[in-house]
C-alpha cells in the first residue's frame, strides 16, 4: 500500500513537485532564521558568559552609549561589601574608522575606553580576550590601542600599524582574539583617551564594571546597589543581561516560527490541493479497491500515506535545503549560524505534520466516494 | 449461493424517481455460469452491483449465503467482497503505475501476513492465463485482451466463490472477447467458480446455463438449458 501510495504521488510529477517545493521552502525557512537567530544568540551569551560581574549603567538608560555617571560613583561602588573593584567605562561608536564610515552589521565596531591599569591589577575578569599578537597597554599609552581580530582583519592592520579613528592617530599595539565577533569588533584605548573622542567631561564616564568578590551572588549585589542608588543607577549581573536580551530573541525566535506557520498553511492546501485533484483523477481505481474488498479504513490509510509522504520528501528536501542556504550564506556573509539536531527534528517533525493534518481532509473525501459512482466513471 | 427477492433500486434525481430494477428475483447456485442480457439502460449494471454487495437495494431483499446485505455495514461488505467476490468491469480499472503482477495482487493489499504467497499466486494465475511472460508489463504495455486477463486473474486472487463481470467483451474485438468468455467457462468447469456475465451482447449466452433478459428493470425471462458451447 505504502508503494502504491508512493507511485501515486508521481504520476502527475509537476503537480507533487510544486507541493514538494511549497514543503521543503518552507522547511528550509524555518531552519535557515532559526539557526541565525539561534546563532546571534550563541555569539551573544559567549561575550556575557565570559565577564562574571555587573555592568552598572545611569538608570534609565537603554544601553552603555546612552549611560552618563559621575566618575565619583567609583569609590561609592568600591565601598559596597562585595564588590572587588569599580572599572570606569566610555563607550563610543567611531564615525570613521581610516576615514571610512563603518560598515553596519551585529557586530559593529566599537572603541571600548576603561581604566586599564586597575582592569590589570584586577587581573582582568576575561571581558577584554586574550592577546594574540603584541602586548597590552597601560594608561599612560594614551596613542595606543589594542584591536580584535575583526578590525585587524578587515582594516588590515598589524603589530605596529597606525589607525585612524575619527581623524585622530593610534598606534596599534597588540590585537587579540576573541570567541566572537562582537568581541573582535572592539578598540580597546585607555580611558582618557576614549574621553577625548566621545567628547565626554572630565568627570563623567558612561559606566562600571563591577568585578566581585564572590560572583555567585551578581544579583543579590545588583539589588544593593540599585536599592541604595536608586535614583541614580542600574545594575545588572551578566547573567540577567544575558537573560533579557535571550528573551529578546527569543521572541524573535517565535515571530520566526510564526512566518513558518504561515507558510505551513500555504504549502497544507497545497497538499490538500495536490490529492483532491489525484483522487479525482483516480476515482475509478479507488472504487475498484473499493469493489475488491479494501475497507474504508484501507484506503483512507492510502491516502493518508500519500500525503505524509509529501511531508517526509518535502521535509527531507527541506533539511538539505535549509543546509545548504546556511552554509552558503555563512560563507559570505561572515554570520554564524547554530544549526542543532533538535531543531533539525523540529522542523522534519513540523513538516510532516503538515503532511498528516492536509492528509485527513482528502482521505476523508475518498472514503465517501460511492464505489459504483467510480466505477460508472470509468 | 446468492437470492435476490422482489429487488428494486430507485435513484431519486431531484423530483424525479428512477426505477433502475422494479422487482427483481433471481438466484445463483454455485457453479452457475449466469448470463443477464438486455438493453442500454435495462438496469443490467445495477444488478450485478446489488448481486455483488457493491450497492444496497432500496426495497427487497438480497441473501449472500443466507445473510441479508441490507443489514450490514460498509465494513462488512467490503469484508464479504473481499473473502467471497470478485468483479471485472468492462474498462479492466486497472492501475496504470503498476505492473501486471502488482495490480493482480492489489485487492490483497490490506491483508495482514506473508505477501510472497500472493505474490506467487498472482505468478500462477497470470501463467494460467498465458500472461507468465507479461508479468512486469504495465497494463499501458498490453493488449486489450491481456489487460482484461489481467483484471480476471485479479479477480481470481482471493479465491472467490462469485466472479461478477460486466461487459468483460465490451472493449475488445469478437475474436479476443470469446478468448475471454471461453477463459471463463474453463475456470468455470474446472475450478468450479460461479460467474455472472451482464451484456449486451446476445452470443453469450451460448455460453450460459442460465439465462437471465432484463428490460426496463424486471425479468422479461429467465431459462435454465444445457450448455451450447464450451
Ligand atoms: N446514480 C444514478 N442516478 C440516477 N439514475 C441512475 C443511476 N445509476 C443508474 N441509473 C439509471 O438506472 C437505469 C439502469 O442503469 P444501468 O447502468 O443498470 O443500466 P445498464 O443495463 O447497465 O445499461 P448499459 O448497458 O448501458 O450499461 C438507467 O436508466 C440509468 O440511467
Ligand atoms: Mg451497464
Amino acid at each position: 500500500m505504502i508503494k502504491l501510495s508512493f507511485l501515486n504521488l508521481f504520476r502527475r510529477k509537476s503537480r507533487t513537485f510544486l507541493t514538494l517545493l511549497a514543503i521543503a521552502v518552507g522547511v528550509a525557512s524555518i531552519i535557515v532564521l532559526v539557526s541565525l537567530v539561534d546563532g546571534v544568540v550563541a555569539d551573544f551569551t559567549e561575550v556575557f558568559e565570559q565577564f562574571q560581574g555587573l555592568i552598572v549603567l545611569e538608570k534609565g538608560a537603554a544601553d552603555v552609549p546612552f549611560s552618563k555617571l559621575d566618575r565619583s560613583f567609583e569609590h561609592k561602588l568600591e565601598k559596597i561589601n562585595g564588590v572587588k573593584v569599580a572599572i570606569p567605562e566610555i563607550w563610543v561608536l567611531p564615525n570613521k574608522i581610516d576615514g571610512q564610515i563603518p560598515e553596519f552589521s551585529l557586530a559593529t565596531v566599537m572603541v571600548y575606553g576603561l581604566d586599564l591599569d586597575k582592569y590589570h591589577v584586577s587581573s582582568g575578569s576575561g571581558w577584554i580576550a586574550e592577546v594574540e599578537k603584541g602586548s597590552f597597554i597601560r594608561n599612560s599609552d594614551t596613542d595606543s590601542v589594542v584591536i580584535g581580530k575583526k578590525i585587524a582583519e578587515d582594516y588590515d592592520k598589524f603589530v605596529g600599524s597606525v589607525l585612524d579613528i575619527d581623524g585622530k592617530k593610534y598606534r596599534v599595539k597588540g590585537i587579540f582574539a576573541g570567541q566572537s565577533e562582537f568581541i573582535e569588533g572592539v578598540i580597546v584605548m585607555p580611558l582618557e583617551a576614549a574621553r577625548e573622542l566621545a567628547d565626554l567631561d572630565a568627570d563623567k564616564v558612561n559606566s562600571f564594571t563591577v568585578g566581585l568578590t564572590d560572583p555567585s551572588k551578581d544579583k543579590q549585589i545588583a539589588e544593593q546597589i540599585e536599592f541604595i542608588y536608586s535614583d541614580d543607577l542600574q545594575a545588572l549581573s551578566m547573567s540577567q543581561y544575558s537573560e533579557q536580551f535571550g528573551e529578546i530573541f527569543g521572541s524573535l525566535r517565535l515571530l520566526v516560527w510564526a512566518i513558518a506557520a504561515i507558510a505551513a498553511v500555504v504549502a497544507g492546501v497545497g497538499i490538500i490541493n495536490t490529492i483532491l485533484m489525484s483522487i479525482l483523477d483516480r476515482t475509478a481505481e479507488i472504487g475498484t479497491l473499493k469493489a475488491t474488498g479494501w475497507t474504508n479504513e484501507n484506503v483512507f490509510m492510502m491516502i493518508m500515506y500519500e500525503a505524509l509522504s509529501i511531508g517526509i520528501l518535502g521535509g527531507i528536501i527541506g533539511l538539505i535545503l535549509g543546509f545548504m542556504v546556511d552554509l552558503f550564506l555563512a560563507s559570505i556573509l561572515n554570520i554564524n549560524f547554530l544549526i542543532t539536531v533538535p531543531l533539525l527534528l523540529q522542523a522534519f517533525l513540523f513538516a510532516l505534520f503538515i503532511g498528516l493534518i492536509a492528509g485527513i481532509y482528502p482521505a476523508y473525501r475518498a472514503v465517501k466516494l460511492d464505489p459504483i459512482e467510480a466505477i460508472r466513471s470509468g | 449461493m446468492i437470492v435476490a427477492e422482489n429487488v428494486t433500486k430507485e435513484y431519486k434525481m431531484g423530483e424525479v424517481i428512477v426505477r433502475a430494477l422494479a422487482g427483481v428475483s433471481i438466484k445463483i447456485e454455485e457453479g452457475d455460469f449466469v448470463v443477464i442480457v438486455g438493453p442500454s439502460g435495462s438496469g443490467k449494471s445495477t444488478l450485478m452491483h446489488i448481486l455483488g454487495a457493491l450497492d444496497k437495494p432500496t426495497a427487497g431483499k438480497v441473501l449472500i449465503d443466507g445473510e441479508d446485505i441490507s443489514e450490514m455495514d460498509d465494513w462488512e461488505l467490503a469484508m464479504l467482497r473481499r473473502k467471497k467476490i470478485g468483479f471485472i468491469f468492462q474498462n479492466f480499472n486497472l492501475i496504470p503505475t503498476l505492473n501486471a503482477l502488482e495490480n493482480v495482487v492489489i485487492p490483497t493489499e490490506p491483508l495482514p501476513g506473508d505477501k510472497t504467497k500472493y505474490d506467487q499466486r498472482g505468478i500462477e494465475l497470470l501463467k494460467m492465463l498465458g500472461l507468465g511472460d507479461r508479468l512486469l508489463h504495465k497494463p499501458s504495455e498490453l493488449s486489450g485482451g491481456q489487460r482484461q486477463r489481467v483484471s480476471i486473474a485479479r479477480s481470481l486472487i482471493n479465491n472467490p466463490e462469485v466472479i461478477f463481470a460486466d461487459e468483460p467483451t465490451g472493449n475488445l474485438d469478437t475474436v479476443t472477447g470469446n478468448h475471454i468468455v471461453e477463459i471463463m467457462r474453463k475456470l468455470n468447469k474446472e475450478e468450479k467458480k460461479t460467474f455472472v456475465i451482464v451484456t449486451h451482447d446476445q452470443s453469450l449466452l451460448d455460453y450460459a446455463n442460465k439465462q437471465v433478459f432484463i428490460r426496463d428493470g424486471k425479468i422479461e425471462k429467465q431459462t435454465k438449458k444445457k450448455i451450447i458451447k464450451n
